[in-house]
């Protein structure tokens, strides 16, 4: 009978909040949509799914997650700040995605600005990892780097795809170390790691979210301050004599002028969701690290991995 | 190893039995319609098993997999126009069989070759899991593309006799795969500074279009006229009379379940490539080639078996890698996060309960649909006896429907909109819509490859050596050669067994 009402609770939630209209006494007094700028299956797919399962009993209304996939993020995220800001719809947003998409934009074409998406909290956070196959000859940061060194361009470097994080973390370890790689850029994980584990490419820099869902893999080097909680044995790049941080962020943002009562209302909710320890060792198991912040926290993590982007991409060249 | 006790008593506690029976009817219908496909069933019903341990939920969620894959045959059949873009194919035979007034027997060959590619695909993945993880792993970025121009040698058997208009055809395809954004470096093309068009043509919309459409222009020709459908006259014990001719077309089933399972194995590519793979195969092994297209049993077996097979082949990678081998497959792995289980080899040691039971109700899901397709079949069917003029009004609507329900935009439908004038037009002047959708369907993936190939290549030195030199690629290099010489060798055939005839 339990596994039957279970069944039955979103029936029933959907059907109540139907003829519900929004009004802000009584908010929330229908569904909340959870946008998620990815395909179904990926990372935020699976933080946004957690956030969707742990919501009940937390908010009143159920939190829908609904797709809006395509060019990296941009086309949900332009979507989310044409949304109506009635308060029912929320955007699951990355960094650095978010900052460095309307910075790299080609000119003229259209699409949301960092501005315009109005961060409501952070959820999750997931470090970058250089990563080899487990038989490669490289044992350590150092020696990847003296062979980078001596053949420049040779090693490949599989990424989730040019101008993404993984391509920012890869300028950031060529600047810091003074080495050239030739970038791989896949479409995304789901190829780039069974490029790594079969050689096509020698090296993967990218999430240690699909570090640790991939069997056969070495970490080299994590770009935390401290040795990462879920896969303690990779040493970090300052052990190594190297003093890079670089991630990914996940958190949520809302669309412009969205009601400043539901803001604060979900902000203090999703603090209680994410508080949860049952949630947090979802997230654990889904290879990421709960990390809540509010708004503004947020607002700032943003203003802070926008800053790093610009003087990295203008070392680069390629913005001015 | 695992306790079959356990496994046996989570699997047959009747609320699980309910649960798995409307999971897998929710799925027959998902694909049945449209636009709607497995994907979308697995991501809507994926909330609704969170609070079900975790092995239950994976079988509610194979289950809308699994159904799927069949119901996409029925409107293949029914109206010549694909469920899902997995069974493209089933269309070639399937309502051509159904206009000769034989829809019933061609909805239960379906089905049964559904139920039968789908125990293969399951068999394989119970027993052969851990040795084939590894030939996801052998497919590079250079096989990528060497298949898509394998597959695009099918066009010769597609469109025979009529191979120019064919490649005419296939070139248009893959020309609306180039717009959107650049695969590998996101350049913008043919977007004309448009959001919409970003993330290129869809292509589930357009195929609804290519195909719905202008199956909906046919019928409004007076009956009798190319288009028209025989009518529909239940024909008692044709039921087993298709069982007993499945079984002795039953090499088919070997040799569309084997493509589905490696091509599902292989990341990314899924069933859409897979069943024209399959067909073509079938059509190559076949004593009588030239049937095919005309409505015979093979022709709907090779798809349907293949399309299903490739449920178990994309789940290998997936249970013991983390990579899905197909769309449905990915959402899978985040259901499988979702509920605390981590894909690897270890999932097969420590949580060989939740696995088992799984693997084990796959098979009991498969014989599930069986029972529910042969009710289902008899209520589909009744689609043949409402008025054409009815029907084509309902052809036309379901189309906008399901165009806009994939990702709620108002540019799939446009593309379903413009996918079916343009269908209309090839059809009209006998180009045939098949070649365009393959172009359509292989455009992606054929653009990802040679890219991601070329970036290797400059990487090694030598982009010519990379292509034409490993081992994998041989082999598909080989295949593609030998299918272009055998179909320009019974092209000469043909046309000179026409000329002394003619003489």
């Amino acid at each position: 009978m339990k596994k039957l009402s279970f069944i039955i609770a979103p029936f029933m939630a959907l059907s109540l909040c139907m003829g519900a209209t929004a009004q802000a006494a009584d908010y929330p007094s229908k569904p909340i949509t959870l946008m998620t700028a990815f395909n179904a299956g990926g990372g935020s797919d699976v933080s946004h799914r957690l956030i969707e399962k742990y919501a009940r009993g937390v908010i009143s209304q159920p939190i829908v997650v609904t797709y809006k996939p395509g060019a990296g993020g941009e086309v949900g995220w332009t979507w989310l700040i044409g949304a109506r800001a009635d308060g029912y719809t929320v955007g699951g947003v990355d960094l650095p995605h978010i900052v460095l998409q309307p910075l790299l934009r080609a000119e003229g074409q259209p699409g949301y600005k960092t501005e315009q998406l109005n961060p409501l909290c952070n959820l999750v956070f997931d470090p970058d990892v250089v990563m080899v196959r487990k038989d490669s000859p490289f044992k350590s940061l150092e020696e990847l780097v003296t062979y980078a060194k001596a053949n420049p361009g040779k090693l490949k470097v599989g990424t989730v795809g040019k101008f993404t994080g993984d391509h920012l973390f890869l300028m950031q370890i060529e600047k810091l170390t003074g080495t050239k790689f030739t970038q791989v850029p896949y479409p995304g994980g789901g190829k780039a790691a069974p490029a790594l584990l079969s050689g096509e490419v020698d090296c993967y820099f990218g999430s240690a979210s699909n570090f640790l869902r991939m069997e056969g893999a070495r970490g080299l080097a994590i770009a935390t301050k401290e040795r990462y909680e879920l896969c303690p044995d990779v040493p970090t790049f300052a052990e190594q004599g190297y003093t890079l941080e670089s991630a990914k962020y996940r958190g949520i943002a809302t669309p412009p002028k969205f009601p400043a009562e539901a803001q604060k209302y979900l902000e203090t909710k999703l603090a209680e969701l994410c508080a949860n320890p049952e949630y947090q060792q979802a997230v654990r198991g889904a290879g990421l690290t709960p990390y809540y912040t509010n708004g503004k926290e947020f607002g700032e993590i943003i203003k802070r991995e926008k800053e790093k982007a610009v003087n990295v991409l203008k070392t680069y060249g390629f913005i001015k | 190893m695992f306790d079959i006790s356990v496994v046996l008593s989570n699997l047959f506690e009747p609320m699980t039995l309910l649960l798995m029976a409307l999971s897998a009817c929710f799925g027959i219908i998902m694909g049945a319609i449209p636009g709607l496909s497995g994907t979308l069933g697995i991501a809507l019903l994926m909330p609704f098993t969170f609070g079900l341990e975790p092995g239950v939920a994976l079988l509610m969620l194979g289950s809308v997999y699994c159904g799927s894959e069949y119901g996409g045959s029925i409107p293949s059949i029914l109206i010549n126009t694909p469920g899902t873009a997995a069974a493209l194919c089933t269309t070639f035979d399937g309502h051509p069989m159904a206009q000769n007034g034989h829809a019933q027997k061609a909805l239960l060959t379906a089905l049964i070759s559904s139920v039968f590619g789908g125990l293969f695909g399951v068999c394989a993945l119970i027993f052969l899991s851990i040795p084939l993880a590894h030939v996801a792993m052998s497919f590079g970025a250079p096989e990528q593309f060497w298949l898509c121009v394998f597959a695009l040698t099918i066009i010769a058997s597609l469109s025979s006799g009529q191979v120019l208009k064919g490649i005419i055809g296939a070139l248009l395809g893959l020309l609306f795969a180039c717009v959107g954004m650049d695969p590998i470096t996101g350049i913008p093309r043919f977007t004309f500074n448009t959001m919409e068009l970003m993330n290129g043509i869809n292509v589930v919309p357009a195929l609804i279009g290519l195909f719905a459409i202008p199956q909906a222009l046919m019928l409004l020709k007076p009956a009798g006229e190319h288009g028209g459908m025989a009518p529909y006259r239940p024909a008692p014990g044709v039921f087993w009379q298709t069982v007993k001719e499945f079984f002795h077309r039953i090499w088919v089933v070997g040799v569309a379940g084997v493509v589905g399972l490696i091509i599902g194995i292989m990341p990314g590519a899924g069933g859409n490539i897979a069943t024209f793979i399959a067909y073509n195969e079938a059509k190559r092994f076949s004593r009588k080639p030239e049937k095919f297209g005309t409505g015979i049993m093979e022709g709907i077996m090779a798809p349907e078996v293949c399309n299903n097979a490739v449920v178990g082949g994309a789940q290998i990678p997936m249970l013991t890698l983390g990579i899905p081998g197909s769309a449905p497959a990915a959402v899978m792995l985040g259901a499988l996060m979702t509920h605390g289980l981590k894909p690897g080899f270890a999932l097969f040691t420590e949580q060989s309960d939740v696995v088992f039971t799984y693997f084990i109700g796959l098979f009991l899901a498969n014989i599930m649909i069986l029972i529910l397709g042969l009710v289902l079949i008899r209520i589909f069917v009744r689609v043949l006896q409402i008025p054409q003029n009815f029907l084509v009004v309902a052809i036309i609507a379901m189309s906008v429907v399901g165009a806009y329900s994939i990702s709620t935009s108002a540019m799939d439908v446009i593309s379903m909109c413009a996918g079916g004038l343009i269908g209309y037009i090839l059809i009209r002047y006998k180009f045939g819509v098949a070649p365009m959708a393959l172009g359509l369907i292989l455009g992606g993936m054929m653009e990802e490859g040679f890219k991601l190939s070329l970036h290797l290549g400059a990487a090694e030195g030598n982009v010519v050596m990379f292509f034409f030199s490993r081992p994998q690629s041989l082999v598909l290099i080989a295949l593609t050669v030998l299918s272009l010489v055998y179909s320009i060798w019974k092209e000469i055939s043909a046309a000179r067994k026409a000329g002394q005839a003619a003489a």
